[in-house]
């Protein structure tokens, strides 16, 4: 099922909506999350970074679906904001408020990696369509693309001048989000800037394609499953439609590549995702609505409300049914992963990988056939063939019962012989007698 | 029943009960009418199973009267067989199911309780089947669980006593299974016995006296143990205490050849310091005699390593209920330390190791690493992303074997490993991974990641043309003979060739095709994954190779054709073959790269003649392959926006709806949109990606090579169709090509490095550049001394697209 999602950097808590209706399903409680700190790990829970403006530490807590209050929490070194995760749900990456990218292994809480990426704190994530490289945009201006792959093999690290494939420069204010697009290596990727830019650029190459001015400071991307347009969501409260592979032209009133917009209120657009139709789009905004457009005919949709306070994240995620309703069954299934470490342990190395072995359970598992039906045709062959023992065994089988028969018959035979000469006997006594009375009385 | 009630037809339900009789009282043997000859029997179950007399798979139309006609009949068909033992359970199915199974029980557990002289062998078998196929069946029930589970429980204790028993391999076939079917489906009923069912087990593997197929469901037994208890620490202890044992054992085998710093670190993984080791495998029984290898010999001492290694790859690929620690690090100490023995001595040993010994590895070394690197695949797919850590490790580890490993069945299997990784790890591994080997192998080549590429590929390259040479010297020595007579006949050079190669030595030829087989398919995944990282000078290289082996693989004409085949299945395997290089040269075609697939004409024409032969795989993937090239040439934009357009077409076919407010219902509006939806997925592009097996991801193309201008050229379907010159005779000298990219319409116009702005902007100004689509004509245009010939419709609805510049880049 698929359900929206969306939190608030106020203490309003989590919302939940489904398919069906426009009233709120559920309300996960206390969370304060940045931009891009709202992620669904796997389907399993979901984590949300918290950051207090008060304080300077931050935490990441753990949701399972049915509970309203978090379950788990853990508490990095320094305050995380955005975070991300892959779709199978076995890594968490968080961007640190010091520049730092720290790896986390989901399933044990380990802390794999962390590495300095950016001199100012790191904005927001994103990880490519095979979930190879990493992308970071950051405070200081610079969109950089990390392989992740490289990041674990030391050796080669080192050899190599810097860790990052690839390092945008041409923003010149904070990055406020970056997307990937489809094609793995080959994908494009579009950041956007305070700069009121959205670039778009080769992710393969590393070279820019597009640049594309905004008349406001695009604060989120969503961009298009076919990739014909993104759809850039600015601070004045529009969602720009800007081309990638769409006709444009210069007659717009919003600058080049820009085609059109979809407008409904004059605060922010804080946050946008796709459905998984690929047609409705779900952006929240800085008024505390969350509003679902339909790309092709540019209305909305629908429209929730999350409170008062400024949505900051809508996620969009599929859970199964049974997550949602295990609250009423046994709590089996809920539990959560330990929380995060602090720092990395190269002790515990040895200890292994936490794994879930096989878990699409749709797999067949090995004795799942019928054997039947070959144990007989392997039997009726080699009684066919009459080389074995046992099929001697079955032969000696029959020929016993056959002799029991042919004993039987002897004995029928026999008695039959008996009954006959007794017959006979008797018939020629009889005669005899008779005779002898006859002559006797003749 | 009246003479005269005829059934409707073949398929009438009254009919089937009254068949079920007429077999169950003519054909049927029993005690005043025994079986004559063995095949009555294999008739009667074809009757069954063709006429489903036993599936009471009723229609719900079905009368009352049949139904229960039917299942009278079925009954004292049961009935009948329980007397004679003969059991077949093989169609049943039915919610009367559990009624059944008790009756069913009793009989076979009374069968298999008898003495091991009391019954028949065949009685033994068929009845243990028998109950494992009930189980089966019986688990698909989840109503029924808990029954299954105390039936499967009286069962347990006289399955381990077939198996401890000497008996034929026939029974402890069939009893093994039993027990795999338990343990997958009533694991909690082996709970009470798991400590017996490990020894019984592990000591038969020990032993080492049946043959592979029995070893192999035991070890399959005893890897799905664990379930019995279904928790996280059984399984890591089983799982520490088959690595404890196999280390053990290795430690006897290689003895003497390998290094002692390597095994130390092994052992030393598998029980850190200072922590007791495990129990032995196998319970007490097992501690003394077993691990006495002195008398051992180095056959069972071979098997039993084998055995373990497969016990190991089940636990890693097959579900488990929770989650579960994967010893990681010592898995892969001990794949490495098996996989670095090569047979040859370190020096410090040299003194202390005899000519015998090294014997003796070397004899068993190759099985030992094909188990090892099975291991190494089931640890690949059990982990899954979760590899990431180690899969530099891991790379590095097969690129140094590759190095070594000489035999093609290794090769392969290394090759098909470095497939999986490609594709599971991502286009990254391309780039980064064979810096090592590269290094290594090819000093000359500075570490830059595309000469990284260039040196993988060029080894891969390597060994598909190793292979090919060798081939060719090897047959045309055979072939020569031959030739000589065949001259007269119409058959040319190379199909000649082939002939006494794939009649003479299919063994060697074949295991040489699966070796090519899988270095082409590690080429096209290293396409698929990596094609946009790759340099020209590689993927040039590898276009090349493709091409080549394509034209070579269908040289000698399709499987279709007449060809003297002497055997089936070297031509199946040739088939396969060239299926797989068919798939390779598809991937190097659609992968990006920065230039031109130089061989889609070539392409074309293979997958067109292909497509002839019609009822073939071949001919099923040539037409696939000229969908996604079809695609390659007109790239399409999918826009959800309705654009207008002045003839009123859009492109997506759909509504021009756009934009205006509508006084829709939402759910009338979704409605409207699914159905839209469901027009939109016709696109041959969503088919194409399913059926194909590649990566969506591979088959977007790179725009952007090494210029600057990045142009947009817009698609419009339009009835404008413009005219290509000069292109084929010059490529090299095109001052500018246009890529397409898969999907979209972002069209770059590559530049040479003279070619300026300026000119540029002249094919802007005066030649209007039309790349229009009728949605099956495409100009692939754009040079700058070449002159454009339009052809604009009539109507005046052509449509001029826009070559446009971002001044700002």
């Amino acid at each position: 099922m698929e359900v929206v999602m969306a939190s608030s950097s106020m203490d309003a808590g989590v919302g939940r909506w489904e398919e069906d209706s426009n009233a709120e399903k559920f309300r996960y409680k206390s969370c304060l999350s940045p931009p891009h700190g709202l992620v669904s790990v796997g389907g399993r829970f979901f984590a949300s970074s918290q950051l207090r403006e008060s304080s300077t530490s931050g935490s990441i807590l753990y949701w399972s679906w049915h509970k309203p209050q978090p379950e788990v929490k853990s508490f990095p070194v320094e305050p995380i904001k955005p975070l991300v995760s892959n779709r199978e749900g076995t890594y968490l990456i968080g961007g640190g408020a010091s520049g730092d990218v720290f790896v986390w292994e989901v399933y044990t809480g380990r802390l794999l990696k962390k590495w300095r990426a950016h001199y100012g704190a790191v904005s927001c994530l994103a990880l490519s369509d095979d979930e190879s490289l990493l992308i970071s945009g950051a405070e200081d201006g610079r969109v950089k693309v990390w392989s992740l792959f490289m990041m674990f093999d030391d050796a080669r690290r080192k050899e190599a001048r810097h860790g990052h494939v690839h390092n945008f420069r041409e923003h010149t204010l904070r990055v406020t989000d970056v997307k990937s697009g489809h094609g793995g290596s080959n994908a494009v990727i579009i950041s956007a800037s305070e700069d009121q830019t959205c670039k778009v650029w080769s992710l393969a190459t590393g070279r820019l394609l597009r640049n594309i001015t905004f008349p406001a400071v695009i604060n989120a991307i969503a961009i298009d499953v076919g990739e014909y347009a993104f759809y850039a969501g600015g601070r004045d409260g529009k969602i720009y439609i800007a081309a990638l592979n769409a006709l444009t032209t210069n007659s717009t009133d919003y600058g080049k590549h820009i085609i059109g917009s979809l407008a409904d209120s004059s605060r922010a657009v804080t946050s946008l995702a796709f459905r998984a139709d690929g047609i409705s789009l779900v952006s929240g905004s800085e008024d505390g609505k969350i509003r679902v457009w339909d790309t092709r005919t540019r209305n909305i949709v629908r429209m929730f409300t999350h409170g008062k306070g400024p949505v900051t994240n809508v996620l969009i995620t599929r859970i199964s049914e049974s997550e949602l309703k295990s609250q009423a069954s046994h709590g089996r299934k809920a539990l959560l992963p330990p929380s995060l470490d602090k720092y990395a342990n190269s002790s515990e190395e040895i200890m292994g990988t936490k794994a879930f072995i096989g878990c699409d359970s749709s797999s067949n598992p090995g004795g799942g056939s019928y054997l039947i039906e070959d144990v007989m045709n392997n039997q009726i062959k080699e009684f066919q063939q009459q080389g074995s023992t046992t099929a001697a065994e079955m032969e000696v089988e029959r020929l016993k019962l056959e002799c029991k028969r042919a004993t039987q018959m002897v004995q029928q035979w026999k008695n039959m012989y008996d009954n006959l000469h007794q017959f006979c006997v008797n018939e020629l006594v009889d005669e005899s007698n008779a005779k002898h009375i006859k002559i006797n009385s003749g | 029943m009246a003479a005269f009630d005829h059934s409707k037809d073949l398929n009438d339900v009254a009919l089937k009960p009254r068949l079920l009789r007429i077999l169950l009282k003519d054909q049927l043997p029993d005690e005043t009418h025994p079986l004559r000859n063995p095949s009555e029997l294999s008739s009667i179950i074809f009757t069954l199973k063709i006429h489903s007399l036993l599936s009471e798979d009723i229609p719900p139309s079905a009368h009352q009267k049949h139904v229960s006609d039917w299942n009278s009949a079925v009954d004292a068909w049961l009935q009948t067989c329980i007397q004679s033992a003969e059991g077949s359970a093989m169609l049943l199915k039915d919610s009367r199911f559990d009624r059944l199974l008790h009756t069913w029980q009793n009989v076979y557990i009374s069968y298999l309780k008898q003495p091991s002289s009391g019954a028949s062998q065949f009685v033994k078998v068929s009845s243990c089947a028998a109950v494992s196929d009930l189980l089966t069946r019986l688990g698909r029930f989840s109503n029924l669980k808990k029954d299954g589970n105390s039936y499967a429980g009286k069962l347990v204790q006289p399955i381990l006593k077939l198996l401890s028993e000497d008996v034929t391999e026939a029974v402890s076939d069939v009893a093994a299974h039993l027990l795999l079917t338990i343990l997958n489906y009533f694991p909690p009923s082996v709970h009470r016995h798991h400590d017996n069912a490990e020894e019984i087990i592990v000591s038969k593997i020990m032993s080492a006296n049946c043959n592979a197929n029995v070893l192999k469901k035991l070890s399959c037994c005893l890897a799905s143990l664990p379930k019995s208890k279904g928790d996280e620490d059984s399984w890591s202890l089983l799982m520490q205490k088959v690595l404890v044992s196999l280390s053990a054992l290795l430690n006897s085998t290689l003895e003497g050849l390998e290094e002692e710093r390597r095994r130390l670190e092994a052992v030393t993984l598998l029980v850190p310091p200072g922590k007791d080791p495990p129990p032995t495998l196998g319970g007490k029984m097992m501690t003394g005699e077993a691990f006495n290898t002195g008398e051992r010999s180095q056959k069972m001492l071979i098997s039993s390593i084998s055995s373990l290694m497969q016990c190991c790859c089940m636990m890693l690929t097959n579900s488990y209920p929770v989650q579960v620690t994967v010893p990681i690090c010592p898995l892969l100490a001990i794949i490495r330390r098996v996989l670095m023995v090569n047979g040859s001595l370190p020096e410090a040993l040299q003194p202390f190791t005899t000519a015998m010994q090294q014997e003796f590895v070397c004899l068993q070394l190759p099985v030992l690493h094909l188990n090892m690197l099975e291991v190494l695949a089931a640890v690949i797919k059990g982990l899954r992303s979760q590899l990431l850590p180690h899969a530099a490790d891991i790379i590095w580890l097969l690129m140094k074997y590759l190095k070594t490993c000489c035999m093609p069945e290794l090769r392969t299997k290394v090759y098909s490993i470095i497939r999986a990784l490609l594709i599971s790890m991502g286009a990254e591994l391309v780039g980064s991974a064979t810096a090592d080997i590269a290094g290594d192998q090819f000093p000359a080549v500075s570490g830059s990641r595309p000469a990284a590429g260039a040196g993988e590929a060029t080894q891969f390259a390597d060994t598909i043309n190793d292979v090919g040479p060798l081939d060719e010297q090897s047959h045309v020595k055979v072939s020569h003979p031959l030739q000589k007579k065949r001259k007269h006949g119409a058959l040319t050079g190379p199909l000649v060739e082939q002939q006494p190669l794939l009649c003479s030595e299919p063994k060697d030829r074949q295991s040489s095709i699966a070796l090519k087989k899988a270095a082409l398919e590690t080429l096209e995944a290293l396409v698929v994954m990596g094609g946009a990282l790759s340099c020209d000078s590689w993927r040039r290289r590898i276009d090349d190779l493709m091409i080549e082996v394509v034209t070579n693989a269908c040289k000698g004409g399709w499987t279709h054709d007449e060809k003297p085949f002497h055997c089936m299945e070297t031509r199946a395997v040739w088939e396969d073959f060239q299926l797989v290089a068919l798939h390779a040269l598809l991937a190097s075609i659609l992968s990006p790269a920065g230039y031109r697939p130089p061989y889609l004409s070539k392409g074309l024409e293979i997958f067109h003649k292909g497509k002839q032969n019609s009822g073939s795989k071949v001919a099923e993937f040539c037409s696939q392959a000229l969908v996604a090239l079809e695609v390659l040439i007109h790239p399409r934009a999918l826009p959800l926006i309705d654009v207008p357009l002045s003839n009123g077409n859009s492109y997506s076919f759909g509504r021009t709806d756009f934009g205006g407010p509508t006084d829709k219902q939402p759910q009338n509006f979704l409605y409207e949109m699914y159905k839209e939806d469901n027009l939109e997925s016709g696109v041959p592009a969503h088919g194409v990606h399913k059926n194909m097996q590649f990566d969506g991801n591979s088959l977007d193309v790179t725009r952007d090579q090494n210029h600057k201008e990045s142009n947009v050229v817009n698609v419009l379907p339009d009835n404008v169709m413009p005219m290509e010159r000069d292109d084929g005779s010059k490529p090299a000298n095109l001052a500018s090509k246009v890529k397409f990219s898969y999907d979209r319409t972002m069209v770059d116009v590559q530049h040479h490095k003279e070619s300026n702005q300026s000119s540029l902007a002249s094919i802007c100004d005066d030649n209007p550049v039309v790349v229009p689509m009728s949605s099956s004509h495409v100009a692939i245009t754009s040079t700058t001394e070449v002159e454009y010939v339009v052809t604009a419709a009539p109507d005046n609805k052509a449509k001029m697209p826009m070559i446009e510049q971002d001044d700002d880049l």
